[in-house]
């Protein structure tokens, strides 16, 4: 095992050398800026303030001094929202963070990740949970001042579930807990009023679910429930033109004004918004830029032209030993999990122990130093915080190389012997490369058996797995929930893994543990009382990462941004910064 | 001046075999970028990954089969590709180049007209004074070859060719972004944000014009008839300009041509770090999201212009160089 973390450290030496370049060099300019006097007596707790300054010193773009105008980056460095910013439409991370600021959904997600009033002022079960109603604020209006009323909501829903919406798919797999809902997204009716949503009146609007679903209320804060402009997709809906700014109407803190493609967005205050106060709005503009390039953009917030940035990976460690720099990072936990999904048909990985072994001889701190501050060990799939989480749910998925190589052993391969090569697909990242040569080192040295590295553009990955003659693989996948309920993600390992095209694939299909997961999963869709949902979701998690593998986690996503301390009412959790409250002083 | 003038005169009294030659490159252009369509429309079919994100995993879990359905069916990607081939063709003689897959409400011919504009700009500034200035510091260090000049001139020269555009780019932004605060990061279309892309565009064009030009000069420098100029009493200025550097363009043309066809279909580097919403950053995305309409209409568009350019070349060979005879 010696060799392994030498394999890594030279590694991350490699790129260590070669983000000098860039790194050092930032950093050497960053000391001979005017901020330099703050840091002659390095006092972080006066940083801040002291900072403040300098930051400002350039002011670049502000020509009327008074506007106080907030510059973010698209998230992610995907850039442009191309397809449109379509709620009811699948997109990136750039189309549901330009959702949440121009739409209010029925609830929002507050610091806690509670659900709390949104447009919704109340809502009410039935008995068990499977009817919901809300009761919708009477000051609902559009950004051109037209009143919302449930019937709007109502419309909204049956239009996103519809196969006809064009654009380029719906997101189904957030509605079709709605009765009906994917009956008719699949054309079995095409009775619109099948589907289980009605405005009882102008301001009650009810769910009708296929099930008992006490987590509804969360799942009611994705952009996908909020409503839209009927008229207006009616008459620009083709091709998603609507969400132009001529055309758009919206309902939430912002409303978009402009938008250059490739270049910015531009978005104002929504005067028109039920949450528009006399405190708001705190800021008089707010600028989407488009920078996809992480060296630029780090560039740009250092001179002030952006004021909120994720911070490059190799940045991470200059920005941490930055007296002024390391007082605007925020760190927090996504709710993102990596993994790597087995065959669990396919010989020999159809031998329990042989998963096993796979999955504890993985040294998952070494992979965390290596992503430094980027991630943090994954011992189950659930991530911290959700429930079914438990940090001693699999105590025996520590990286333990003896217990490892004597449970391959045990499975008919001693030291590896045997043990056909296979691969792990993956998309092509530096990270990604990085994680899986040290993977690939550990199963060598730790098993014996060679794991080859298959890393490709994404597009081309399903043609990889279909090409004769099929080869021996694990398939690395990662998983980001849309809202903080474990429903979200074990729903999807149920529905769209165990019982999905997956299980139709003779060696990904036939686990055996899908009679045991699936009726847990089930069953805590439906309870109401967390402690039994906790209890639920942990035993269908052990046994999918422990008991009888069927995915191996690796990691979780941890987010860095750094923000400028004149940026005020922010909040981060697990889905990312709410941008609802923003202000910014001078 | 008068030279310039006599040479654009020259064009319009190009001998008939001339404009014949030109006629029949012409036609030739045309079809080679009908080969050039049919070969990177079946390339694009056949390089495995699809559009609109269907087959990439960390997506295809949120679509489903009947959405699948739809799409495919919705942009005519459920068809052969031989019948995909001909209705892209219909469509393409009609001056329609068909919807985005990437930007999907928008139509080819649109995206092409918000972008091509910047990269244009752009490439047209960075390429007139690549040129310009390469040939002037290429004069120079001839002139003065084995001085302090000579060697000064080369040395800026070997760093454009040496320096890579993304080590420039960055230390650019580090000096007169970070540190001097005289230019902003990203944009374009003030002056100020202009600066730097040029710079870094310019550069290398800048230096390998620098060194073909010394290089034809010294070539030239060395003939008999120059030396006759000299002896006949000529001013040195008027040798190098009308006899040495005369004679020494053709190498330097022949650079030129491509030189400026690709900086006008923009740098994908320059385009990326600036943040520049030109014609090579839609092209990535188009390259990584297979919109196979885009790459079809870029993909032609560049190979119409790289086979213009060769052409103006050669025409340009006759202008300077009498001798050269087409046929």
């Amino acid at each position: 095992m010696s060799a392994s973390p030498n394999h890594i450290s030279r590694r991350k030496l490699l790129k260590a050398v070669v983000f000098t370049g860039a790194t050092a060099g930032l950093a050497a300019c960053g000391g001979a800026r005017p901020a330099a006097p703050a840091g002659e007596a390095p006092s972080p707790t006066e940083a801040p303030p002291a900072a403040e300054t300098p930051q400002e010193a350039p002011a670049t773009e502000a020509p009327a001094g008074a506007e106080r105008i907030l510059n973010l980056n698209m998230p992610s460095f995907y850039g442009d929202p191309g397809a449109g910013t379509d709620p009811g439409c699948s997109g990136g991370a750039n189309t549901v963070f330009t959702n949440q600021l121009m739409f209010s959904a029925l609830v929002y997600l507050n610091e806690k990740m509670e659900p709390t009033p949104d447009c919704a002022e109340s809502w009410t079960p039935n008995e068990d949970s499977s009817v919901w109603t809300f009761k919708l604020r009477k000051d609902l209006k559009w950004s051109d001042g037209t009143p919302i009323t449930a019937k709007d909501f109502e419309w909204t829903v049956k239009r996103n579930v519809s196969p006809d919406i064009s654009c380029g798919g719906g997101i189904l797999y957030m509605m079709d807990i709605i009765k009906g809902a994917a009956d008719y997204a699949g054309k079995v009716t095409t009775d619109p009023d099948t589907i289980g949503v009605k405005a009882l009146d102008d301001h009650t609007l009810q769910f009708e679910l296929t099930g008992p679903a006490g987590f509804f209320p969360i799942m009611v804060s994705y952009p996908t429930y909020a409503p839209l402009p009927k008229d207006r997709i009616e008459q620009y809906g083709k091709d998603t033109q609507w969400t132009q700014p001529q055309y758009v109407l919206s309902n939430g803190p912002f409303k978009l004004v402009e938008w250059k493609r490739d270049e910015y967005m531009t978005m104002l205050p929504n005067e028109h918004w039920h949450g528009y106060t006399e405190a708001q709005p705190g800021l008089d503009k707010l600028n989407i830029k488009m920078l996809k390039n992480q060296a630029t953009a780090i560039a740009a917030y250092e001179t002030g032209e952006l004021d909120i940035i994720e911070v490059p990976s190799g940045d991470l460690p200059r920005v941490k030993n930055d007296a002024v720099l390391s007082q605007q990072l925020i760190t927090y936990a996504e709710l993102f999990t990596q993994y790597m999904l087995i065959p669990v048909s396919a010989k020999p990985f159809d031998d329990v122990r042989v998963r096993q072994a796979l999955a504890i001889a993985i040294d998952r701190d070494a992979i965390s130093d290596v992503l430094a501050g980027t991630v943090t060990p994954a011992y189950q799939f659930l991530p911290p915080t959700m429930l079914g989480y438990d940090k001693d749910l699999n105590p025996e998925m520590a990286y333990n190389p003896d217990k490892a190589r004597q449970l391959l052993a045990d499975a008919g391969f001693p030291k590896g012997e045997g043990f056909p090569k296979f691969w792990i697909n993956s998309n092509h990242t530096d990270d990604y490369q990085t994680m899986f040569e040290a993977i690939s080192a550990m199963y060598k040295d730790v098993l014996g058996i060679e794991m080859e590295l298959a890393l490709m553009d994404p597009g081309a990955r399903g043609a990889w797995r279909e090409q004769e003659p099929r080869r021996l693989h694990l398939w690395r996948e990662r998983w980001g929930m849309d809202f903080p309920d474990s429903h979200n993600s074990m729903n999807f390992m149920v529905t769209g893994r165990l019982k999905g095209d997956y299980s139709k694939i003779p060696e990904w299909g036939g686990y055996k543990s899908t009679d045991r997961v699936a009726p847990l999963v089930e069953e805590a869709a439906r309870s109401a009382d967390p402690a039994r949902r906790h209890e639920l979701y942990r035993q269908a998690d052990r046994i999918l990462t422990w008991e009888d593998p069927y995915l191996i986690p690796i990691y979780y996503y941890v987010a860095n941004l750094m923000m400028k301390p004149r940026v005020k009412g922010v909040y981060v959790t697990g889905m990312g910064p709410n941008y609802r409250r923003v202000s910014v002083e001078g | 001046m008068a030279l310039v003038t006599r040479h654009l005169t020259a064009v319009f009294a190009l001998p008939l075999t001339m404009w014949q030659y030109i006629v029949r490159r012409v036609l030739q252009a045309i079809f080679t970028l009908f080969v050039l369509s049919l070969i990177t429309f079946f390339v694009a079919k056949v390089t495995p990954g699809s559009p609109l994100g269907l087959d990439d995993p960390e997506n295809a879990a949120k679509i489903t089969p009947a959405m699948r359905k739809q799409l495919l069916e919705q942009y005519d990607l459920d068809k052969p590709v031989p019948v995909q081939y001909v209705l892209w063709f219909t469509k393409f003689i009609r001056g329609d180049l068909g919807l985005s897959l990437t930007y999907r409400n928008e139509h080819v011919q649109d995206i092409l007209a918000r972008t091509w504009p910047i990269s244009a700009q752009l490439g047209l500034i960075a390429a007139l004074l690549a040129i310009s200035l390469g040939m002037l510091l290429g004069i120079i260090a001839a002139v003065y070859r084995n001085t302090i000049i000579d060697y000064l001139s080369m040395f800026i020269a070997v760093i454009g060719v040496a320096v890579p555009s993304f080590v420039l780019a960055i230390g650019l932004i580090l000096l007169f972004s970070l540190t001097l605060h005289w230019f902003p990061v990203t944009g374009w279309g003030t002056p100020e944000r202009m600066v730097m892309p040029i710079v870094v565009l310019m550069l290398g064009p800048l230096a390998t014009t620098a060194r073909f030009t010394r290089a034809s000069m010294l070539e030239v420098i060395k003939q008999d008839y120059v030396r006759t100029a000299r002896a006949k009493g000529l001013l040195e200025r008027v040798v190098i300009m009308r006899h040495v550097l005369k004679n020494a363009l053709i190498p330097v043309i022949t650079v030129a041509g491509p030189t400026l066809a690709g900086m006008l279909t923009g740098s994908v580097f320059v385009e990326q770090i600036f943040t520049i919403p030109g014609v090579a950053n839609a092209f990535v995305g188009a390259i990584g999201g297979r919109d196979y309409p885009m790459i079809m209409a870029q993909t032609i568009i560049f190979g119409g212009l790289v086979i213009f350019m060769n052409l103006a070349v050669d025409v340009a060979y006759g202008i300077i160089d009498p001798r050269i005879r087409y046929s």
